[in-house]
């Protein structure tokens, strides 16, 4: 199996609404990634795109759309499209494509415009419940997490401070990216617990926000990396692993997000891990709540379940801790347009692994990271290993 | 050394390291331009590229080559090829550099580039090629290069990559205008469970990953990934969604299993057209929000302006298309699983309501419900299976552009893009007489003929003839879309790529009954997406070891 | 980030200079309306739930009972091989007390909602629903509740034709 490395990443600022289209946000996103990683579009064999709903950009197939801009003009394209899992699966799409021996150079490039959508992007939440049985009801997004937070801190009686901490800690560390939309370096765990009840126990500053933004990844083959001598800033790719979990979200016990933890086996059993807790140095798991944090966390095995919330309370999860988590400030500080965390979860690990995290750089040293993603109805999961 | 750096850079003028992959070339049939050698015209140029294959059109202008062999004879030093006011060329080692004028190129191709330079003997290095698409050749011409592809595996000894992939199961719903009976759900489990009885295969145990073609605004759904696994038995099981056609969808179980995670996989996709209530309206959806869809209008009249552009640019005939139509719909009265077979006559087909004129009603492809499912395996697995493995010889995708304003609308370049990857991967030399039968897209009758020219498997504004004089017919030289095609079977969306492919798998197999073409052992199979895109892929097929 | 990077690509944008017409942009509607066919599992379950029932499907294979119904099972994947009513009542899994209606605007009356298992299904077979009778502080998880059915002239063949799972009471199922 050929090996794959991250060799150059980019990513646009996240906002709740920014003025550049989905094909100019693609563009930025793909040419500093290229720009970083010193390679041209030329040396591009293949392009691979992740967005999510089509709906929020108001144009159906919407991977062509943008196609122009993420540089698949003329070139082997493919858009792969898993929900919220897009924004590291694509980056597994780009993997497939190079360690398969098609591609030498592939560009992984993820965007969403969210604020396209009006009068809110919400409205399109509507639509991604089955049409018989929950539709009618006219849920709105937050139930099910609202649901699932219910479940996890019913079974395992965790207190909703533990779960706010992790809002607290995220929020502080994105105030060290640049790209942040929710930074709050002075945040404290009674402006959470305090802040406005959407859907017990969901609270407002529980909540990641929509958001637009783009990022890139390079991936290269190592015969490149030797050849270009771009060892110094290549992350490598040790195991992939992906899962979906049924679509009958009701008959599920939502307590323990199982398909993540299958999706991580599969992973860690590429890059030979069997004790993550103590070969994984830091981890980005999805977290468009706080809850989220944890609830991954016990998936990929870096937390016994129900314990998460522990490590938080302990700063075991802090920067300078012993299992750093969301070092980028994750979802709950830099923002969430969906796929285009991948900037944040692929594009974070590719960071700390080559030492270019600057203010959010995790002081000890780290060779080894995990970035997990999570889509659909409380379905799917995407994990990969990264190191040095 | 003294540099003309223009605004595109050629390879040799870049300073240090430079990224220097295998390649090969990719030579288009374009439109040909004069070769000069050594300062002299030079006609009935034979253009060969490194793995042998001839090409008898003139190359293109601007481009570098390997090899020229000069009315017979190859010519061993590499030739330069001058334009006027564009002068590039390359040289060999010991040969000599020429150019007319235009940027200097370095003349010393015969010594290391850099340190740790290996590859500097690769006569190919460095090789980039440039595409042309004015009619002349003018000064500041702009050149869009292309990218370079790998070469198959096996050329370039690459570790992994060489395992064959071969598809060993296929399961096709009869596609119907519509399928009140069964939701997409149960249509999609009806079409795999054929599937697996066909591989012999149990998918809770002996499947590795999943992967569904499809799209939310044909399903109706926000994000219909959720939506997918239960009834193709992936249920905790990895699998993804591919926003591409079946032959997307195909390679990405290519690449899935020759990266080596995976021996089997499992690629579906299905059309529920009869769900939607407003085909029109989401094919319109599909438009750039700022240019196009303020003008409103029918989405097909970007099919009418496409057939009107391509029949005068390659002078084939709307009397051609309605050949196209009847023969496809006649065809499909011989394949049980046809949703649109009808004894439609060439007559008929001229004579329908010309409502995005010159596209006519019957040149339309009509929408159907239908479920294909493909069973893909590794080398391995795939000699185990019960069924005749049909490799994967080549497999190529390309997205042109999605912009109708900037895009070519005469010859497909998306599937020549493709195509080329194709030929490349599978060695073959010269397409028109490599394959034995073709299926490819006919989701509108002219589309047919432009994708058989954008193929090389008929000469430019020759395939309209083809069809005429019965060529493309079942028991003709080349019979192409005999399963009836989009035309005939129904036009399932997303699926149609997956169904060509299928269809070609029975043929190879031996497996098409009714409509089966004696002694197929090598097809061609094509698709294209659909209106608004400029995307589409290749395949090439093949039994036998 | 390194340091190499020093601009950073996005313009924001507040609501205002959309609304006030600030910055150019096109506004477009889709025409996009589906008519989904329920197919042979879901119309049977509507059709049961118009007659005030609710209805499940048998798997032999892992010998379990499927709701919401479904003709193929997707653990053994084989087709379900028989139908069975299941009772309307059951359990609540988890819950939520919303502050949000359906577009994300605030409510002051909360709507309570959540996850019944059913009684009579396998284990955690469950269906969304909302909750009623009860109060924000008295619904919890393990709660007993029962359908509550509107009159049968007002089932129309949908999961509405209940309007809410309310407490089990004394001497009921």
């Amino acid at each position: 199996m050929r090996k794959v490395a991250v060799v150059g990443a980019g990513m646009t600022l996240f906002r709740r609404r920014l003025q550049e289209t989905g094909k100019e946000l693609s563009f930025e996103a793909a040419r500093m990634a290229l720009d970083q990683a010193g390679v041209e579009i030329n040396d591009v064999e293949a392009v691979i795109h992740g967005t999510a709903p089509d709906a929020f950009d108001g144009v159906h197939m919407k991977g062509e759309y943008l196609a122009d801009g993420s540089g698949g003009a003329r070139k082997r394209y493919m858009r792969v499209f898993t929900g919220g899992g897009t924004g590291v699966f694509s980056a597994i799409a780009g993997w497939w494509h190079v360690a398969s021996g098609l591609a030498d150079v592939a560009l992984v490039v993820n965007e969403e415009k969210m604020s396209s959508c009006q009068p809110h992007p919400q409205s399109v939440f509507a639509y991604i419940w089955d049409p018989i049985l929950d539709r009618p009801l006219k849920p709105n997004l937050v139930w099910i997490f609202a649901m699932e937070m219910n479940r996890y801190m019913t079974v395992h009686k965790i207190p909703y401070e533990d779960i706010a901490r992790v809002a607290v800690k995220n929020k502080r560390n994105a105030a060290g990216h640049p790209c942040a939309q929710l930074a709050d370096a002075n945040i404290t765990l009674d402006d959470v617990v305090n802040s406005e009840m959407m859907a017990w126990p969901v609270r407002r500053l529980d909540i990641s926000p929509p958001s637009d933004g783009a990022a890139a990844v390079v991936l290269a083959s190592e015969d490149v990396v030797r050849k270009r001598k771009m060892k110094e800033h290549a992350a490598w790719i040790k195991g992939v692993g992906w899962c979906i979990d049924s679509t009958m979200w009701t008959d599920r016990d939502l307590y323990f997000p199982e398909y993540v933890a299958r999706a991580a086996k599969m992973a860690y059993r590429q890059a030979k891990i069997d004790d993550p807790r103590k070969q994984i140095d830091f981890a980005e798991p999805y977290d468009p709540f706080d809850y989220k944090e944890l609830h991954h966390l016990e998936g990929l095995g870096l937390a016994d379940k129900g314990k998460a919330g522990l490590m938080t309370r302990e700063g075991v999860t802090e920067r300078d801790g012993d299992l750093p988590v969301c070092p980028s400030g994750g979802l709950m500080g830099v923002g969430n347009p969906i796929a285009a965390t991948l900037g944040i979860k692929i594009g974070e690990l590719y960071w700390q692994l080559t030492g270019q995290s600057g203010k959010r750089q995790i002081p000890n040293e780290v060779r080894t990271g995990v970035c997990q993603a999570w889509g659909d109805l409380m379905q799917f999961g995407s994990v990969m290993v990264m190191g040095t | 050394m003294e540099e003309v750096i223009p605004s595109r850079q050629p390879v040799g003028a870049m300073k240090g390291p430079r990224f220097v992959p295998d390649c090969s070339i990719q030579l288009m049939p374009w439109r040909a331009s004069p070769v000069r050698v050594l300062g002299r015209d030079v006609p009935n140029v034979e253009v060969v590229s490194d793995t042998g294959e001839a090409f008898r059109e003139l190359p293109m202008k601007g481009a570098n080559f390997p090899a020229l062999r000069v009315r017979g004879r190859s010519v061993e030093d590499y030739m330069q090829v001058s334009v006027p006011k564009l002068g590039r060329g390359f040289g060999k080692r010991g040969g000599t550099v020429e150019v007319d004028s235009g940027e200097v190129f370095p003349k010393d191709c015969a010594k290391p580039r850099h340190e740790g330079d290996t590859d500097w003997r690769d006569p190919l290095r460095d090789f980039r090629f440039f595409l042309d698409h004015g009619s002349g050749c003018n000064a500041g011409q702009t050149f869009i290069p292309i990218a370079r592809f790998r070469r198959a595996a096996g050329l370039a000894g690459v570790e992994s990559g060489e395992m064959k992939v071969g598809i060993v199961g296929v399961g096709i719903t009869p596609f119907r205008p519509t399928t009140p009976e069964f939701s997409w759900k149960e249509l999609t489990y009806d079409g795999a469970q054929r599937a697996y009885a066909d591989a012999g295969i149990d998918p809770r145990e002996d499947v590795d990953t999943f992967i569904t073609c499809a799209e939310d605004y044909y399903e109706g759904f926000g994000i219909f990934d959720e939506f997918t696994p239960d009834q193709l038995g992936a249920v905790m099981r990895p699998m993804h969604t591919v926003g591409g056609d079946g032959i997307a969808g195909l390679a990405n179980a290519f690449m899935i299993i020759q990266s080596g995670i995976a021996d089997i996989a499992v690629v579906e996709s299905h059309s529920k057209a009869s769900d939607i209530l407003t085909y029109e309206g989401i094919v319109a959806h599909g438009l750039d929000p700022i240019w196009n869809k303020p003008l409103g209008g029918h989405p097909n009249l970007i099919a009418g302006l496409e057939m009107d552009a391509y029949l005068r640019a390659s002078g084939n005939t709307a009397k051609d298309c309605a050949a196209v139509v009847a023969k496809n719909r006649q065809a499909a009265l011989h394949n049980p699983i046809a949703g649109h077979a009808a004894r439609v006559t060439p007559e008929q087909a001229e004579g329908s309501p010309a409502l995005w004129a010159p596209l006519r009603t019957l040149d339309v492809a009509p929408l159907a419900d239908g479920c294909v499912v493909l069973v893909v395996a590794g080398e391995k697995a795939a000699r185990k299976a019960r069924t005749t493995p049909v490799w994967i010889r080549g497999i190529g995708w390309a997205t042109e552009t999605p912009s109708l304003e900037t895009r070519d609308w005469t010859t497909s370049p998306a599937t020549r893009i493709a195509a080329s990857m194709a030929y490349d991967m599978a060695k073959v030399r010269n397409p028109a007489e490599a394959f034995d039968i073709a299926e490819i897209d006919d989701r509108f009758s002219y589309k047919e003929l432009q994708h058989l020219e954008a193929l090389g498997l008929a000469r430019k504004g020759q395939a309209g003839k083809m069809v005429r004089r019965g060529d493309l017919a079942a028991g003709g030289k080349f019979p192409t879309n005999v399963s009836g095609g989009s035309l005939g079977c129904g036009n399932v969306l997303e699926a149609c790529g997956l169904h060509r492919l299928a269809e070609a798998v029975l043929q190879l197999r031996g497996d098409a009954g009714s409509h089966q073409v004696d002694g197929a052992r090598n097809a061609i199979v094509q698709s294209w997406r659909g209106l608004p895109a400029a995307s589409g892929g290749v395949a090439i097929l093949g039994v036998g070891k | 980030m390194t340091s190499r990077i020093t601009k950073w690509p996005g313009v924001e944008l507040g609501r205002k200079e959309i609304e006030t017409g600030k910055v150019t942009s096109v506004r477009y509607r889709p025409d996009a309306k589906f008519a989904w066919s329920a197919g042979e599992a879901m119309s049977r379950f509507l059709a049961e739930l118009q007659e005030g029932r609710m209805i499940a499907r048998t798997c032999n294979g892992c010998a379990r009972i499927l709701f919401p119904p479904r003709m193929f099972c997707e653990e053994c994947f084989r087709p379900t091989d028989a139908w069975v009513y299941v009772r309307d009542t059951g359990t609540i899994e988890t819950y939520s007390i919303s502050y949000l209606d359906t577009d994300a605007r605030r409510i002051t009356e909360p709507i309570l909602v959540g996850v019944v298992s059913v009684d009579g299904a396998s284990p955690k077979m469950g269906v969304m629903h909302y909750f009623g009778e009860m109060t924000k502080d008295e619904v919890r998880i393990g709660m007993r509740v029962k359908a509550k059915w509107k009159p049968r002239e007002e089932r129309v063949g949908s999961v509405l034709d209940i309007e809410y799972f309310r407490p089990l009471r004394e001497g009921e199922g």
